[in-house]
């Protein structure tokens, strides 16, 4: 299992950033909003705009990480009190500053973007309707590895990911879940539960990370 | 007061159903669901018949009709299919392309083409194996894959949208990490082209063509084409994928023996450099086709999941006799079936399953999106319906 | 911290200009006119090579390096290729919005009034008053030459410094890191080839601009220059030769990575200038043909005006020189309200490899030399903090190493 740290409000010119690292996966969110649409035709007169973009850790953007945006789009559209903020947009960069998988894999980033991106609504401020963690696993001859490393996943036949709610200090409620590869039923399940567990465990980090931001941020001290 | 109230009069606004499906997709899909129907008039778990074909405009389909000998030398297309499902028609059209395998590629994960045609394995010998290790063990090393194109008939031109490029990237995603495609079935055994004594063209193949050290593959290509969509095109695009594939055949290729040895001279000057070229040559008429891991084949069913505690909140208003079966349990959750129009699509609650109907699965997404909770049962109604489905089609492939 | 907005509100412009503006000229933060904020060389990854982080003081930019093998150019068969990646997001500033028709927009009006303020006006209000009120009355006062001043400077901070729209800024920037590292030759293309026409490198330097305070082209230039001299390549060698020749490629524990070939340190140092007259006279002294463009933007006023102004230019044709205020590695705000820049790129020895002012301030020719004599003792500086860094950084690795080689030993010798 790998190990993980995690940072917030490190920019200054944007609202909200943090940072969020799975061994060799690190990646770094930044929000901004709600602030006026940039192009009128995203306005949307109900909800909020999530204009989201992903940025790979070398070269240019290509479809791969087009399609993070738009899993990151379904996951954050549905943890944001998007009608919160009518006609405004929430503008989002996700830069992959080491991606530490396979090109062919994206799991490790997307979970990654995930809890850097909670990290960086709540420093931003946006309202959630819950908290939020995702953690993966690759499974191979019926075993469950948890945040496997790159080597790990290479030779795994499947791979999950999945993002669940934070109620009371405990996983809740499951939001979001794929796995690709060869699986099967019972292995979703454990997979989801083994999953669930691992985000318990990475909530207790995420909470003192989150506390001492509180603390560093607090700036009306007598 | 009640004077007052008889007064007021409120004019009652009336949109026809699909406009009604337009303004407030979720009022509407209440009402029908309420009444036991959905819009489309299908039963919850009743799918869409799908026809499933060759389109047969690929090279080699003409044989078909022409007495097994011509072929349609007219295109390039190896392998086709066409799908229709309701409104909604899916054209697939599969090209291939050669690529050197090559080192150059090794270190290269971030040219996906070039990465994923590295095959080693035929020599065991100590530098091989560190270029698995490199390449990323079995998965990546024995998994061939497809790079779609999607295009979504919309009326107008421009670059892929979201969801195109969505789909695309997931169709890719599946076909690499099911292993559909045996990397090996794409290796090309490249043969020299040569004539014999007696003045017989001859091919020779294997330790008989010696000066080749280079080794190639076929990167496969295809084009799908969605015209009239009425809901979620995964289904229907990995279907017309897996079904074009299964019709996919690959030329034979050789290299033309006059051309193997040229040449070329740089025109700079003091650049006294050979850079070897070679011709590569299909041939126009042999194939063999391409195979496909037959356990792998899989069915994509996308359900879309209606909340009925949601429901229940206006089953004071009357109607309860309909919806009866369901009152007791306010968590329940109804599956839908192959989505179609406005107030389907706009169900974000979904869950997405590849099965091949023996138990085993390729891909699942489940997305919970504004619905309510998802409960293990409706996961486990989902995998049990789709392999029914799969079960049911599978054959047709 | 939520809700920062990103255009600065007036009455710090008109403090900043003031400051700037004053005998002797100072700083927000009091730093020296020509001493560059505190350089941090970090490198971001213990494990892989050429990842590199860099702070400016809040400006924030990484840079990776990575490479792979491809097939040269047809006209370059013995060289490598070198591409910088340059991609500015919103996420270093949100005035940088991802989009086409991006800009700083509503930044430039709070330009305007700042620019207009003479120096003579902040000398009469001096202490007694705040700023803000000194802004008001000089605007008051000198109704007569100022009005016209503002359609003029208004185009000047805005265009001249990183403010200007964000695609003129991207293209503005990689031009820069382009000319100073790639085409200054710091990196040996040469090198870089394998098999002469058929395989070489491809290195490939991607910067990330992760918060913007102002001053990120020589953030950058650092920080790739930097990642080139930290990046390992793996070893290849050609077995055989002509047609059966044969690539093969070492992995990291089978032999040592090789450094890049780095042939110099070009390092960027950008000045923004500063004019404590208004823009318009800066310009005027120069020619009668300025003249008669800048009868354009005052064709409102009274001719009365007019003809005042156009002797008082001339009267003040002579003096002029040393109006300006050069500043180094401005910050954010300084850049918003600067009206000209220029970016040199010298190495340690001395050299200048590229220079570039586009437009902006007229500024006196001698004080460029100055310019690259303050500039030169900055690359000197910044030279040696990263050659500190990767000293460190090796001497680091190099422990880890040696402990293999020695564990190694030791089985044996055991055994």
């Amino acid at each position: 299992m790998s190990a993980y740290t995690a940072k917030q409000n490190i920019l200054q010119q944007v609202d909200g950033s943090a940072t969020f690292q799975f061994s060799t996966t690190k990646i770094i969110s930044s929000i901004t909003g709600p602030i006026e649409v940039a192009r009128p035709r995203n306005e949307k007169p109900t909800e909020a705009f999530l204009s989201i973009s992903v940025r790979p850790s070398t070269g240019t953007p290509t479809t791969r990480e087009a399609f993070l945006e738009v899993k990151l789009k379904k996951i954050l559209s549905c943890m944001i009190n998007m009608e919160q903020y009518p006609l405004s947009e929430i503008q989002i960069v996700v830069q992959i500053l080491e991606s530490g998988e396979r090109e062919q894999f994206t799991c490790m980033e997307l979970a990654c973007a995930v809890n850097s991106l909670y990290l960086a609504l709540l420093n931003a401020g946006i309202s959630l309707k819950a908290s939020f963690l995702s953690s993966f696993c690759a499974s191979k001859d019926d075993n469950i590895i948890v945040r496997p490393t790159k080597e790990e996943l290479d030779t795994s036949t499947a791979n999950h990911l999945s993002v669940f709610s934070i109620s009371d200090g405990k996983a809740d409620e499951l939001i979001y879940s794929d796995s690709i590869g060869k699986t099967t039923e019972t292995e979703l399940f454990s997979a989801l539960a083994a999953i669930s567990s691992d985000v318990n465990k990475i909530n207790e980090t995420v909470r003192e990370v989150i506390l001492q931001s509180v603390v560093d941020d607090y700036v009306w001290k007598f | 007061m009640s004077q007052n109230i008889e007064n007021v009069q409120l004019k009652g606004v009336i949109f026809s159903p699909s406009e009604l499906a337009l303004v407030a997709p979720d009022i509407t899909l209440t009402k029908y669901i309420k009444a036991g129907y959905r819009p489309s008039l299908r039963r919850f778990n009743e799918f869409k018949p799908m026809i499933i074909s060759t389109a047969g405009i690929s090279r080699y389909d003409i044989s078909l009709l022409n007495d097994g000998k011509k072929i349609n030398e007219l295109t390039t297309v190896i392998g086709s299919s066409s799908i229709k499902c309701g409104g909604t028609s899916t054209i697939c059209t599969i090209s291939a392309g050669l690529v050197e395998d090559n080192f150059e590629a090794v270190n290269d994960y971030r040219m996906r083409l070039d990465a994923d045609i590295i095959v080693n394995n035929d020599d065991k010998n100590e530098e091989n194996e560190e270029i698995d290790n490199i390449l990323g063990g079995n998965l990546i090393n024995k998994n061939g894959c497809v790079y779609p194109v999607i295009e979504i008939a919309k009326g107008t031109t421009g670059p892929p949208g979201d969801e195109e490029i969505g789909l695309g990237e997931k169709l890719y995603e599946t076909i690499l990490h099911s292993g559909l495609i045996n990397r090996e079935e794409l290796k090309v055994d490249v043969g020299l082209k040569s004539i014999d004594e007696n003045g017989n063209e001859i091919i020779l193949r294997g330790d008989d063509v010696g000066v080749i050290k280079k080794k190639f593959s076929f990167v496969i290509y295809a084009r799908i084409q969605v015209f009239g969509k009425t809901g979620p095109l995964f289904d229907q695009c990995y279907a017309s994928l897996v079904k074009a594939l299964s019709d996919t055949k690959l030329p034979e290729v050789y290299l033309n023996e006059r051309e193997s040895n040229l040449r070329t001279k740089s025109g700079k000057r003091n650049a006294n450099i050979n850079i070897q070229s070679y011709d590569l040559v299909c041939d126009s008429v042999k194939y063999r086709k391409l195979k496909l891991r037959k356990d792998r084949i899989c069915w994509s069913s996308t359900f879309g999941i209606v909340d009925l505690s949601s429901l229940n909140k206006e089953d004071n208003e009357g109607d309860i006799d309909i919806i009866t079966e369901t009152e007791e349990d306010i968590e329940q959750s109804i599956l839908l079936t192959d989505l179609e129009g406005e107030a389907e699509n706009n169900l974000s609650k979904r869950i997405s399953v590849l099965s091949n109907g023996e138990g085993f699965f390729t891909s699942i997404t489940i997305e919970k999106g504004n619905g309510s909770r998802i409960t293990t049962d409706i996961i486990k109604q989902a995998l049990e319906l789709s392999q029914v489905r799969a079960k049911d089609m599978i054959p047709k492939f | 911290m939520p809700h920062i907005d990103n255009t600065l509100p007036i009455p710090n412009i008109i403090t900043l200009h003031s400051l700037l503006s004053g005998n002797p000229p100072l700083r927000p933060s009091l730093r020296q006119l020509t001493e560059p904020r505190p350089l941090e060389i970090s490198i971001a990854s213990s494990t892989e090579y050429g990842h590199i982080e860099v702070k400016l003081g809040e400006t924030y930019v990484s840079c990776k390096v990575s490479a792979q093998i491809t097939s040269p150019y047809e006209d370059r068969p013995f060289e490598g290729t070198f591409a910088i990646g340059t991609e500015i997001t919103p996420m270093c500033s949100p005035a940088f919005t991802s989009g086409v028709n991006a800009d700083f927009s509503t930044a430039a009006p709070a330009i305007v009034p700042a620019t207009a303020i003479s120096v003579n006006n902040i000398d009469s209000n001096k202490e007694g008053q705040t700023s803000a009120t000194a802004a008001t009355n000089n605007i008051n006062n000198n109704n007569n030459n100022n009005n016209n001043d503002n359609a003029v400077t208004m185009g000047g901070g805005a265009v001249m410094g990183l403010a200007a729209d964000q695609a003129a800024t991207e293209i503005l920037l990689s031009r820069l890191i382009e000319k100073a590292v790639r085409r200054s030759n710091a990196l040996d293309l040469e090198s870089l080839c394998i098999i002469a026409g058929q395989k070489c490198w491809a290195v490939r330097a991607d910067v990330r601009f992760l918060n913007y305070d102002g001053n990120l082209v020589d953030a950058a230039s650092v920080a790739v220059i930097t990642a080139l001299l930290h990046y390992r390549k793996p070893d290849v060698e050609v077995i055989g030769s002509g047609e059966g020749s044969e690539l093969v490629m070492y992995d990291e524990k089978q032999r040592e990575m090789v450094p890049l070939s780095v042939l110099h340190i070009p390092i960027c140092v950008t000045f923004q200038f500063f004019s404590t007259e208004s823009v318009e006279r800066n310009i005027k002294g120069e020619n009668a043909n300025s003249l008669v463009n800048n009868k354009n933007y005052i064709k409102e006023n009274s001719d009365n005006d007019d003809d005042d102004l156009e002797r008082m230019d001339i009267d003040n044709d002579a003096p002029r020189g040393s109006n300006e205020i050069i500043i180094v590695d401005a910050t954010a705000e300084e850049e918003l309200l600067s009206q000209g820049s220029m970016t040199v790129t010298l190495n340690s020895n001395k050299e200048l490899c590229q220079i570039s002012k586009s437009g902006g301030l007229n500024v006196d020719s001698v004080r460029i030399l100055e310019c690259c004599q303050i500039a030169s003792d900055i690359v000197n500086k910044w030279t040696k903090e990263i050659k500190k860094v990767l000293a460190a950084d090796i001497e680091k690795r190099r422990d880890l190493r040696a402990e293999r080689v020695l564990s190694v030993v030791n089985d044996r010798s055991t055994e």
